[in-house]
């Protein structure tokens, strides 16, 4: 994803007419300006066109704070689970041959392509309480749907795809050459993970889960699926922001929206920082 | 360390990489596994070095010091391995790299820092590198990259030493330096070691004993020079350098009316103005090339065949030959195989 930004070293653009030139960077920018940036800050023109002490009132109010916490909770479950999972995936992918190898890797883009409605509406015929196996649960206690554990479940199926995405090209790319060695240096199976494979793949994790964290949350369709909308409960920020509007309060609406927006922004920030990061770490390895 | 193969075969789906290999490499020997791409060389090695295991079939076993080990479990016998792409670890310093197997031990075995830290030095002032330890291996030439793969490979006192095209990515001059220095190496430290390659000048000029392999057989063993003089088939003559092919009609003993194919090295070659009375080949010459070690005649038969002859540059001069004139060629020695007879 870094080079689709990378400007062209020796491109035929710099022949280009100048009109092509500035034509094509005018749409572009024209584009993002009507599309992202005035969008983005109308969201908070209108979280503070109340002022201050209104906004501070609106993403402080206990509902807000609830949803905030359950947004974070869903959250910090999901990216170790991601992390394993990724890697197990990842792993099983570029190191070994076997059958349904290739439906494995199809079925690890399937939360991309299925729409997040139906992810949510999946675990809703799964796990409701009307169903066999929601129904043993709820006898042990455990609840999912219209619970924090069917929140989870949907957070995971829609960002699981993230980690192994980033990971596969880039061991497939790196190769076992290095972790064959070690084994031949002595290493077992945990310190070639730990000492090896690890560090190589680092970046590239960290990267993979700071784009799964975004989705998880900012997820609204699969997670407002298997919600319920409990104000001060099962709400999550994205679900909280809809629920402000409905009832035409836009101001605390927006506040809601703008704490969402200002994590976007972050997760630019550290998504850039890495793609950095991950680039002259590439340019320093390449050829060995 | 001893190594014993017998009966080794390993198949990859219908292909059959190795076909029943024996072989024995004898205590501080270096052996070269030689042949062409897809003779079973490296899988061979792999399975020595447990990275790989043969198939199951009644009979094959592989003894280290005449003790069977176990095909299929991981190899507890201090195998150092050097892989062709080197495979550093890219994230570590040199220093790192070859620390890398004295770090792993179990905590029993494992030394202290300041004992690591004394056999990598020392190490690194075998490879000769003590400047570099605290280099990337992306900073490194690939003459570099390859000794440090070296150092870190026999930093756990391996018993056995394999090494995999070690040199094959590497230009000519460097791939020659190094030969020699693995050589020296190995004379100063001799660790039982297998070298796989494809490079019969490498294999010539450093192994003790030389295994020519072919569509995953065993096509000879012997010394750089019981295989360069005295190839068992074609296939080894032809693999070990260059030769010339002449079709001719036995006579005596093996005489049959089919012709067969007569094998001479250039060196094994004579060209002179004079006819003489002993048989000879008629031709023109068509080039000499006199830059290099021996000068290289190029003579064109009247059959419309091109035959290369070498000899010293003393021997040039005193012959007076010169490109375009009409000389006679004859063979001093030449090789008549089997499997070719009556082809």
């Amino acid at each position: 994803m870094a080079q689709l930004v990378a400007a062209p070293e020796h491109g035929v653009s710099g022949r280009d007419p100048a009109w092509v030139r500035v034509t094509l960077i005018g749409i572009a920018l024209a584009f993002l300006g009507v599309m992202l940036v005035a969008p983005l800050a109308a969201v908070f023109i209108e979280a503070f066109r109340k002022g201050a002490a209104v906004y501070w009132q609106n993403i402080t109010d206990p509902a807000t704070l609830s949803a905030m916490r359950l947004t974070l909770v869903t959250a910090a479950i999901s990216a170790p689970l991601n992390a394993l999972f990724g890697l197990a995936a990842a792993w099983a992918v570029t190191r070994f041959e076997f059958r349904g190898r290739s439906l494995l890797v199809t079925l690890i883009d399937l939360p991309f392509a299925v729409s997040p409605v139906v992810a949510g509406l999946i675990y809703v015929a799964l796990l409701g309480s009307r169903t066999p196996l929601g129904g043993w649960f709820a006898g042990h206690g455990i609840q999912f749907i219209f619970a924090t554990p069917g929140i989870v479940l949907a957070t995971l199926f829609v960002t699981f795809p993230f980690v192994a995405r980033e990971l596969i090209p880039l061991m497939q790319e790196q190769g076992s050459d290095d972790e064959q060695a070690a084994i031949t240096l002595g290493a077992g199976g945990w310190q070639t993970f730990a000492r090896v494979t690890l560090p190589r793949i680092r970046l590239a994790l960290v990267y993979g889960l700071i784009l799964a964290n975004a989705r998880a949350i900012g997820e609204f369709g699969a997670v407002s699926v298997v919600s319920g909308h409990v104000r001060g409960v099962t709400n999550t920020l994205p679900l909280h922001v809809e629920i402000l509007y409905n009832e035409y309060n836009f101001a605390g609406s927006f506040a809601v929206a703008s704490l969402l927006a200002l994590f976007a922004l972050a997760t630019i920030a550290a998504k850039n920082i890495l793609e950095w990061r991950l680039k002259s770490m590439r340019a320093a390895g390449s050829g060995v | 360390m001893n190594i014993g193969l017998e009966h080794v075969s390993r198949s990859f789906g219908g292909f059959r990489a190795l076909d029943d290999v024996s072989l024995e490499v004898r205590e501080g020997e270096l052996v070269a596994l030689l042949g062409p791409s897809g003779s079973g060389k490296t899988t061979l090695l792999r399975i020595i070095a447990g990275l790989d295991a043969p198939d199951e079939r009644p009979g094959a076993r592989i003894r280290f010091d005449g003790e069977e080990i176990d095909l299929r479990g991981p190899r507890q016998h201090q195998v150092g391995f050097v892989f062709q792409h080197y495979a550093l670890f890219r994230t570590m310093t040199v220093f790192e790299n070859i620390a890398f197997g004295l770090r792993v031990k179990p905590a029993k075995q494992r030394q202290n820092e300041a004992g690591i830290r004394a056999r990598v030095m020392e190490l690194l002032g075998l490879i000769q590198l003590e400047s570099i330890a605290g280099r990337y291996p992306s900073q490194l030439s690939g003459g570099q990259r390859q000794r440090v793969a070296l150092a870190r490979a026999l930093a756990i006192e391996p018993r056995i030493l394999l090494l995999d095209e070690p040199f094959g990515a590497l230009d000519a001059k460097v791939r020659q330096d190094l030969r020699r220095w693995l050589r020296n190496l190995h004379d100063k430290i001799p660790v039982t070691s297998v070298l796989v390659t494809h490079d019969q000048e490498e294999a010539l000029e450093v192994a003790d004993r030389i295994v020519i392999m072919r569509g995953g057989k065993v096509e000879q063993i012997g010394t750089p020079e019981e295989v360069f003089h005295h190839p068992k088939s074609a296939f080894v003559m032809d693999f070990l350098g260059n030769v010339n092919l002449f079709h001719a009609r036995l006579e005596g003993e093996l005489a049959g009316d089919a012709k067969t194919r007569v094998r001479a090295r250039p060196h094994d070659l004579e060209v002179s103005r004079e006819e003489g009375t002993s048989p000879a080949l008629k031709g023109r010459v068509k080039r000499i090339q006199t830059a290099g070690a021996v000068v290289k005649v190029e003579v064109a038969t009247e059959e419309g065949e091109t035959v290369m002859v070498e000899m010293g540059h003393d021997r040039f001069s005193g012959s007076g030959i010169v490109a375009g004139e009409v000389v006679f060629v004859r063979v001093k020695e030449a090789r008549v195989f089997v499997e070719d007879y009556s082809i």
